[in-house]
């Protein structure tokens, strides 16, 4: 009798684990499907930071005078320009995006927030002062 | 006075400027020239960057000190017979040399730009010299990742 008793309640906890299991991994499939499409709408804005020192521009830690920077097509970066040059003042000018930052002091800086042009292109960025000797290129890649 | 130009590749018309206007004055013991690494060349210009470190001469002086702070002791100090600041209103008084375009108290830094247009060409190319001179045992400035 108690047998017969506890058979139906086992079959009742065993449909109710399939269904939670179910509906568990529907949430993960769903989940695992749509996490790619929102990921890809957030527009992450990535930081560069160019140091001036020694009449030259130079990425952060980066040792290479009047670097070509790489962008892509529509993002949004935000550009941090560091004047570390002793006595000297520089400044950005990015003639085709508008930007003609002032000129900067020994250790002062400043930030600006670019959107890349929608097509993919070479921006010339110089100091304007110093323009024959420090001048370098974005260069606007198609986006992946 | 000792000039080690070891690590030196004698370009920049104004550092020889300057070596020899060192070598004119007595305070200074020895001076040391380096290329900078920041000096670089293109088609429209020649970007010469020199560092230049000197070591003043020092004399000896006798102060009077106390020893646990109650026993008097004479010690001997040697001092340097010039600052930074000393160097640059001499320079300043030569007329080759000028006052420099910038200094704070561990640097002269000196900036002489021309165009320079060698025979039979038009346009020609900027010469930028930039100039450095720091006291010995001062570390230079903006190195190279910062």
């Amino acid at each position: 009798m108690a047998v017969d008793q506890c058979k139906p309640r086992v079959g009742r906890w065993g449909r109710g684990a399939v269904i939670a299991v179910a509906t568990l991994a529907l949430g993960a499939v769903s989940l695992f499907l749509l996490l790619p499409l929102t990921a890809s709408t957030r527009t992450a804005v990535r930081d560069i930071t160019l140091v001036v020192r020694g009449m030259a521009f130079y990425l952060d830690g980066g040792s290479e005078p009047n670097p070509t920077i790489q962008v892509r097509t529509g993002e949004t970066v935000q550009l941090t320009l560091l004047n570390r040059d002793p006595g000297l003042k520089h400044n950005l000018t990015i003639e085709a995006l508008g930007l003609d930052m002032p000129h900067l002091e020994t250790d002062a800086s400043m930030k600006v927030r670019l959107r890349a042009p929608s097509r993919p292109g070479r921006l010339p960025y110089v100091c304007a002062p110093h323009s024959e000797m420090m001048h370098g290129v974005i260069e606007v890649v198609g986006s992946r | 006075m000792d000039l080690d130009t070891t690590n030196w590749s004698g370009e920049g018309a104004f550092t020889q400027v300057l070596i020899e206007a060192f070598q004119e004055l007595s305070s200074i013991a020895g001076v040391r020239v380096e290329d900078a690494s920041s000096a670089r060349s293109d088609v429209e210009y020649n970007f010469v960057s020199n560092e230049v470190f000197v070591r003043f001469r020092t004399r000896d002086q006798t102060v009077r000190a106390k020893m646990l702070g109650i026993i008097p002791v004479i010690r001997t100090v040697s001092e340097a017979v010039m600052k930074l600041p000393d160097l640059e209103r001499t320079l300043g008084d030569i007329a080759e040399v000028g006052p420099p375009d910038y200094a704070d108290e561990g640097m002269l830094q000196y900036l002489r730009t021309e165009r320079v247009v060698p025979p039979y060409q038009t346009r020609g190319y900027k010469l930028v010299e930039l100039v450095r001179v720091y006291e010995v045992g001062t570390a230079p400035r903006a190195p190279e990742g910062s």
